[in-house]
């Protein structure tokens, strides 16, 4: 009877936040224009990978190849000019967001995987468990961010971690790894702290305790209803933090700590620093450009994001 | 059109805000008169456009999504929809004070009672903060708040509800208004403390010679303490008229709801009387007459459905937007 | 002692909060939000509990349904104390007792459609599945008076009453032996607050609930009660049955509540007939809680706490001047 009941009744489909937001997003024209640029890196990048794995040569990705002579100005053979091995700055260029765009994804899976679980138990379960996270929190972010990096960046440079307990093979941690588990392992507090506030406020809300009064299990709660209440602010951090992440990965390169076996845009900006005095300002501008570039369209994007899956921003 | 010994006269207000589905009609075309020192209610449920009348006086509409479309505020026969923004902050506050429903949200944390009512006397009055601060203890004293002295060092946090309200009536009274507007001033509040609050309300009233429009969703409170009364629905006034008039005799089905669904004290009764349906919101009005699909006469008329009534002299200053205002009685 | 037909017995019921000052949190003092309250509900009745905010009705209500913990007393469900259970046990316990709460709007998640916040207790009792849980939503929703059609929509989309309609189909999903309603109308607008009324008697009579029904309005708790206690500061200071205590109230606590409900009676009030101010808990002093705000207290009353008494049959009212 139930079943006959249920065809006859024609289901209206609703509209949820996400829908809506979505639909807002989209009307937003600079961000979607900035998702089209982070679209485009983002499928270098993969292209980048996926010519490595077929082992596929593709020219423009050679960028060890000398193309002419050193330091060669920008012409109509090589658009951005050539480094001082005759390497063409172009290619170093594209080449270098792989190690960019890797690093602050790696570094942002990281530090969500910290800290949105730390943040979801502190703020639910407050008492012991909160007063730990906190403790550990405002230890952390009381050191000097980039001295904090680059302690982590030293101490786990060229090691081996054993992960056999975890039944996964050893992983040797060589300049990329380094990197991102350098950045992942610091920078986990903000999202940590915004989670654990948000948490707490939602946890105060009547159909959390509604939840509770019906018999729900605390991970439910947290996974079913808290989680997805959130979640919003987790994708909003992820993009904003995002280009935090690659401006870290280019202090590192910078300071020497980075990927050294191909090019990056923190490498390139380091390398062509003595360079720049001499008049040989074009290593420099690509990679400055290539930077601003995605860093721009990402805090669009972001700040784009945030307006329309917040739900506090929107207008009644 | 409006008489000399009106203070205040509404005439024709329309007030929309711009939404993404289109522009939400929260005010169309409302008219009103206040005469001095009398207590004007207008009364709705929430939604009907109330709050934004008054809001529309103060010229308080948030921007840029809220804007009066057409219509007229006349104060003192001078039409204040005209003036600038800072001829209007002179009147804002000097001749046209306001109180809100939360007592808590509207009063600044990080500053003391006596700060905040100084400053609202100083910018007002010119006078500076010795002079303002007695006079603040003075407010605090005609709306009887216990030991002013001391409360004037405290913050709002400190506070009841009750006494924040008095704080809040206190600020808005101290540069003699000639019309306070109430903004649900007692919903937040117990009833022992709202009978308080309406009480200081009248006693004020009685010796600071001021009008006050009533905005609330209690027909009780409207009852006891207004002169005339307008009802508002679906950004429209449905029905006005003295309020002895609106409670014995109500003309428009909507109000004849509101009266009788209230359950009443002392009566037993097995069943409440109930208005069908759902409060409409602003962006999807239904067509003629807002309230016929709520309407126990309307919801199977053709003219209700297609038509909607305006707003017509029923029997002498008795004004309903009904098309059965006469006869309603005769067809149940 | 117990009589069959009770459903819920509250003996001796406190809930403190500690009031926590300095570094290492040092336990100062206590706000007694609930102090030494003691009811019994006989099954398909309505219990009506009314006080002002900060009388501790909405306290008393977690505490009992094990939302909030207890301090000392006994809660007796079905003849069971539930206070001592561990959260296993309590399980069984908690699908007899729901809640419907005040707000409409933030008792329902935003990110959950209708139809899956309504199944959440059915899955979390796995109590139903598939076409057999879909089909259970649907009945719930007609019987609060919403359409099937809505199970796929979310919270947003609906009005305040129509939400509160959704918050019952919720609590009713489990078939409860008791409904605790949390001021289930006080946010809604008139005219829907006598249908949602009308909607809980109804569903009262259909499937023969009991309500613990908590409210600050007494004209909503008259209709919908038959018992009625009123509360002030933690404690509960009359309780009668409803026609007797609207008839006759003893307590110059409850005269002074009806007194200040503004009657839908046309005639300019005399302002003369003032209320005198609430004072906090923290404030109380050693004697009858309510003595700051009493008419008749005298010096007896400020010194000593009185117990709550019978007076007439079956009316209890803790006054000495009674």
């Amino acid at each position: 009877m139930n079943k006959t009941k249920e065809k006859n009744v024609p289901m209206i489909k609703g509209r949820s936040y996400w829908a809506d937001s979505l639909r807002q997003l989209r009307k937003h024209k600079l961000a979607m224009y900035s998702l089209s640029i982070i679209v485009v890196y983002i499928l270098v990048v993969m292209f980048i990978y996926l010519a490595s794995w077929t082992k596929t040569d593709v020219s423009f990705l050679d960028w060890n190849q000398t193309v002419g002579k050193g330091y060669e100005k920008p012409n109509k053979q090589n658009v951005l000019g050539t480094d001082f091995l005759g390497r063409s700055v172009l290619r170093k260029t594209i080449y270098g967001a792989r190690v960019s765009l890797t690093v602050a994804f790696w570094a942002s899976i990281i530090s969500m995987l910290i800290g949105v679980p730390l943040g979801a138990a502190a703020g639910y379960f407050r008492g012991f468990i909160d007063d730990i996270v906190v403790w550990i929190y405002t230890t952390l972010s009381s050191i000097p961010y980039i001295l904090l990096i680059l302690a982590f960046a030293l101490v786990l440079r060229d090691k081996t971690l054993n992960l056999n307990w975890l039944g996964l093979d050893a992983i040797s941690l060589s300049g990329i790894s380094t990197v991102y588990l350098a950045i992942g392992l610091t920078s986990w507090v903000d999202i940590c702290r915004l989670i654990r506030a948000e948490t707490m406020k939602h946890k105060q809300r009547e159909y959390i305790l509604a939840a509770l009064s019906y018999g729900c299990s605390n991970s439910r709660i947290i996974f079913r209803h808290l989680l997805p209440n959130v979640f919003h602010l987790i994708i909003i951090s992820f993009s904003l933090r995002f280009v935090g992440f690659i401006q870290a990965e280019v202090i590192l390169s910078f300071l020497g700590l980075g990927e050294k076996n191909s090019p990056s845009w923190g490498s390139m900006i380091d390398a062509a620093r003595l360079d720049l005095p001499k008049g040989y300002w074009w290593e420099m501008t690509a990679a400055t450009a290539a930077i601003f570039l995605i860093s721009l369209a990402l805090n669009i994007f972001g700040d784009a994001l945030r307006d329309s899956l917040d739900p506090k921003l929107k207008v009644q | 059109m409006a008489e000399n010994n009106t203070l205040l006269s509404v005439r024709n207000l329309s007030t929309f805000f711009d939404t993404e589905q289109g522009p939400a009609k929260a005010v169309q075309d409302v008219s009103f008169d206040i005469k001095p020192a009398e207590t004007f209610a207008l009364v709705g449920e929430s939604g009907c456009g109330k709050s934004v009348t008054a809001l529309s006086i103060m010229q308080l509409i948030p921007h840029p999504q809220g804007r009066i479309v057409s219509g007229k505020i006349l104060f003192r026969n001078h039409n204040i929809l005209e003036l600038t923004e800072r001829q209007m902050r002179v009147i804002r506050g000097n001749k046209i004070a306001m109180i809100f429903q939360e007592p808590m949200t509207s009063l600044n944390p990080v500053f003391t009672i006596g700060f905040q009512i100084a400053e609202a006397i100083g910018l007002h009055q010119r006078k500076n903060s010795a002079q303002a601060w007695p006079m603040a203890e003075e407010m605090l004293e005609k709306v009887h708040i216990p030991d002013p002295e001391r409360r004037l060092y405290e913050y709002p946090h400190q506070l009841s509800g009750g006494m924040r309200q008095r704080v809040m009536i206190a600020m808005a009274i101290s540069c003699k208004p000639s019309l306070l507007i109430a903004d649900e001033p007692t919903t937040a509040l117990d009833v022992t403390i709202q009978a308080q609050i309406l009480d200081l309300l009248d006693e004020l009233q009685q010796s600071e010679k001021m009008s006050i429009l009533l905005i609330t969703h209690d027909l009780g409170v409207v009852a006891q303490r207004a002169d005339n009364v307008a009802v508002m629905y679906a950004s429209k006034i449905v029905e006005q008229c003295s309020c002895g008039e609106l409670f014995n005799n109500p003309l428009h089905p909507y109000t004849q709801g509101l009266l009788n669904s209230r359950p009443q004290l002392g009566v037993k009764q097995k069943r409440l009387n109930t208005i069908a349906g759902n409060v409409p919101e602003p962006l999807n009005f239904p067509s003629g007459c807002k309230f016929h699909t709520r309407c126990p006469i309307g919801c199977n008329d053709k003219r209700c459905q297609t038509a909607e009534p305006q707003l017509r002299e029923v029997s002498p200053n008795h004004f309903a937007a009904c098309w059965y205002a006469e006869g309603y009685d005769k067809l149940l | 002692m117990n009589d069959n037909n009770t459903l819920l017995k509250v003996e001796n019921l406190k809930t403190w909060f500690p009031i926590k000052k300095g570094l290492l949190r040092k336990t100062v003092g206590y706000v007694r939000a609930v102090d030494d309250i003691s009811f019994q509900i006989p099954a398909g009745n309505t219990f009506g509990l009314v006080g002002e905010s900060g009388s501790g009705k909405t306290t008393a209500a977690r505490t009992i349904a094990r939302l909030i913990p207890a301090t000392a007393g006994r809660v007796y469900f079905d003849g069971k104390n539930i206070l001592p259970l561990r959260q296993s046990e309590l399980r069984k316990i908690r699908k007899d007792i729901s809640i419907v709460f005040q707000d409409p709007y933030s008792s329902l998640n935003p990110r959950m459609t209708i139809g899956s916040i309504i199944a959440e207790p059915l899955k979390v009792h796995k109590i139903a599945a598939g076409s057999e849980l879909i089909g259970r939503i649907a009945i719930l929703l007609e019987k609060v008076g919403l359409s099937a059609s809505h199970i796929n929509r979310y919270p947003h989309e609906f009005s305040g009453g129509q939400r509160q309609r959704i918050g019952i189909a919720r609590a009713l999903a489990l078939e409860p032996k008791l409904v605790i309603c949390d001021e289930p109308v006080s946010a809604l607008d008139v005219s829907i607050q006598s249908q949602i009324l009308n909607l809980l008697k109804d569903l009262q009579e259909q499937f023969s609930l009991t309500y613990l029904f908590i409210a600050h309005d007494l004209s909503v708790v008259e209709f919908i009660s038959d018992i009625v206690a009123v509360m002030y500061l933690g404690k509960i200071v009359e309780i009668a049955q409803a026609s007797v205590l609207y008839e006759n109230p003893l307590h110059p606590y409850t005269k002074l509540l009806l007194s200040a409900i503004p009657k839908p009676v046309p005639e300019r009030k005399k302002p003369s007939e003032s209320v005198p101010a609430a004072v906090s808990a923290a404030e109380t002093c050693a004697g009858c809680p309510f003595f700051g705000r009493c008419p008749i207290g005298d010096d007896f009353c400020s010194k000593n706490v009185p117990p709550l008494e019978e007076k007439a049959t079956g009316h209890k009212t803790a006054c000495f001047k009674v």
